[in-house]
């Protein structure tokens, strides 16, 4: 049975829209205003329903041109009669070019039997398909591909998406065995380098290696497969969100986005903001020091030590070397980055601190994260003063682990690491305008 | 400039009909990444959707020159794209291959905190919304999030427009539970962290 309420949330949308017809309006806003639980309903309602509004809103709704045109490819072929080129744009270019060849080749037995019908049409959407191919053979100039075959054995070739043009943080120079494209040019990239311009398209050859100097002392390093023959791989895709490279290993594809402001800014902020922790825990250490009770206890020797003079070294090593004790370890497994600190936090802190220079960013990434969390630790947890004196204790302790995937640097810039619909939805943009869509303003479906 | 992307988009829609590949090419440019948004909210499968888009289009372009403009276009294109894709459904059924939309089950609990504890609100939204049980998901999404009035929504998806209005409600009740779930969470989190 339900309650007299329940009426009322039936009509909460009109409500809502204020679409209620005027006799029953009073009614319904006057059971809202003078019932606590509609009430509370009513504005949780509010808040979700303008959620959806929101997300709506931030709905980009334009088109990539490069989309349009391949849906229009379509639409011509299956006006010509032919057959419905299929729309992923990447496979659809691939068709565009050898549409005959692909078309006997990828169609299913109903496909086919269509085709065996309209043989004549095959021949007309050849011909046509030559003319796209022509055409787009001028538009893929600035993205070699490298096709290998013959005209008795078509293979199919891999082709890289679009370029991306997002050298957004110009002037940044380019050295090393490579070229860099503009506007269908080539300009060799010799030992003075080339600074890059929006639109550029990076481009080495297998095995090459080329850095991009951001004027700032950091710098990327490229390089490039050095066992390209293998036929037709898969595209290698290397994305970090911060500075932003993405590879293509056989249609050699270098796309740029690095906020080198940010970068100096955020480096420096945390050094600023850490430093103290440093001071601060070598004073709260020397007066443990001077209250310890006896200078026979064996945890004076760490609890006094001086600082070190020298900044505390920290090993890379792979996992399976054991790694002699330090306050900081860092460890890389393919794309996992794991930093431990061990011992005393006045010899853990100032190891951070040296770590801030890494040239990895997700070591600075990680290095950041442990900061704030001991910051963290000092100001909340009464106890520590008492760890501190008794630095055994602490040396004792497992290690701390924080691990880290390739998730960038900043706070503010780090994304999910799932394979969101958002990514996707930027990442089939992006290779179909040349255009980077801001994350801010791309809208989760 | 143009002309032909300024009209509305009736007349594009009458123009292609009678044979105006321009025109055409204008209604794509206007609603290519919301129809594709739409069909991926039915499939959940980017590439799927972008194939299943491409026929949707060529199927609008020929039936274009029956089209009668008794309605928007864009509900009878959204329309044309919901019976292809339940048709696309019917024959994967009848294939015997098992159409992972159909029998998923529900979502795990939507996640709105990134990595970092900061809150992510249109991947909530987005998440809570996937959990809002069908018919009422589609209503919902049509009208709330794609922006089409109840009229259109009832024209896309043939009914009434009181149960368009209906399903809509309830839709938002449901998403407007799984979203609290999601703030809910969120709050209780923050408090916890919060020192006292």
């Amino acid at each position: 049975m339900g309650t007299p309420c329940d009426p009322v949330r039936e009509r909460f949308s009109e409500l809502y829209e204020d679409t209620l017809p005027v006799g029953d309006r009073a009614d319904v806003k006057s059971h809202v205003d003078s019932c606590a639980a509609c009430r509370v309903e009513f504005s949780s309602f509010v808040r979700a329903t303008d959620a959806l509004a929101r997300l709506g809103n931030s709905l980009v709704r334009a088109t990539p041109p490069a989309y349009v045109a391949s849906v229009m490819k379509g639409v011509d072929l299956a006006a010509a009669g032919g057959a419905v080129s299929e729309s992923a744009p990447v496979r659809e270019q691939r068709d565009a070019r050898y549409a005959s060849a692909i078309l006997l080749m990828r169609r299913s037995v109903t496909r086919r039997r269509r085709f065996a019908r309209a043989a004549t049409h095959v021949a007309a959407g050849a011909i046509g398909a030559l003319v796209v191919w022509l055409l787009l053979g001028r538009e893929h100039e600035t993205t070699p591909v490298r096709i290998e075959s013959t005209a008795s054995t078509p293979v199919l070739p891999r082709i890289s998406p679009p370029p991306v043009d997002v050298v957004k943080f110009a002037p940044a120079r380019v050295t090393g065995d490579g070229v860099v494209l503009r506007n269908g040019r080539e300009l060799a990239v010799d030992r003075d380098g080339v600074v890059l311009e929006p639109g550029d398209v990076l481009k080495g050859d297998p095995g090459a290696s080329l850095a991009l100097a951001l004027g700032n002392g950091a710098s990327i390093r490229l390089e490039t497969a050095a066992t390209p023959a293998a036929p037709a791989p898969e595209p290698r895709v290397i994305e970090k969100p911060v500075e932003t490279i993405r590879y293509v290993n056989n249609g050699p594809l270098v796309a740029v986005d690095i906020d080198r402001e940010l970068v100096d800014e955020v480096v420096k902020n945390a050094r600023a903001r850490f430093e103290h922790l440093k001071t601060e825990l070598e004073s709260m250490q020397a007066g443990a020091a001077e209250s310890a009770p006896s200078h026979d206890d064996p945890h004076d020797a760490v609890a006094t030590a001086a600082p070190p003079a020298a900044e505390p070294s920290s090993i890379v090593a792979p996992p399976s070397i054991v790694s002699p004790p330090a306050p900081v370890v860092v460890r890389r497994e393919g794309d996992l980055v794991t930093l431990e600190t061990r011992g005393p936090l006045v010899d853990v802190v100032p190891a951070l601190l040296a770590k801030l220079d890494d040239s990895d960013p997700r070591v600075r990434s990680l290095v950041i994260q442990r900061l704030e969390t001991i910051e963290s630790d000092l100001k909340r947890d009464p106890n520590v003063a008492r760890r501190l004196r008794e630095p055994g204790r602490e040396a004792q302790d497992a290690p701390k682990t924080v691990l880290g995937t390739v998730t960038g640097l900043f706070r503010d810039q780090q994304k999910p690491a799932l394979d969101t619909p958002e990514k996707r939805w930027a990442a089939w943009w992006s290779a179909n305008s040349n255009v980077v869509i801001e994350r801010d303003t791309w809208g989760t479906w | 400039m143009n002309v032909t992307h300024s009209l509305p988009d009736e007349d594009l829609a009458l123009a292609a009909g009678a044979g105006a590949r321009d025109a055409f090419e204008a209604l794509v440019t206007r609603y290519g990444t919301l129809l594709l948004a739409v069909i991926e909210k039915q499939v959940d499968d980017h590439h799927l959707a972008l194939d299943l888009a491409q026929e949707i289009w060529i199927k609008a372009f020929r039936a274009l020159p029956r089209w009668q403009p008794d309605g928007s276009f864009r509900s009878w294109l959204f329309s044309v794209a919901l019976n292809h894709v339940r048709d696309e459904r019917r024959k994967k059924a009848r294939s015997r291959v098992i159409y992972l939309d159909e029998f998923r089950v529900a979502p795990a609990a939507p996640t709105s905190v990134d990595p970092h504890g900061r809150f992510e609100e249109h991947a909530a939204i987005a998440n809570a919304l996937l959990r809002v049980p069908e018919p009422f998901r589609t209503a919902v999404h049509l009208v709330d999030v794609v922006g089409l009035s109840y009229d259109e929504a009832a024209r896309t998806l043939a009914c009434a427009i009181g149960t368009v209005k209906s399903r809509v409600n309830r839709g938002r009740l449901s998403f407007r539970d799984e979203y609290q779930q999601v703030s809910g969470d969120l709050s209780a989190e923050v408090r916890r962290a919060t020192p006292s």
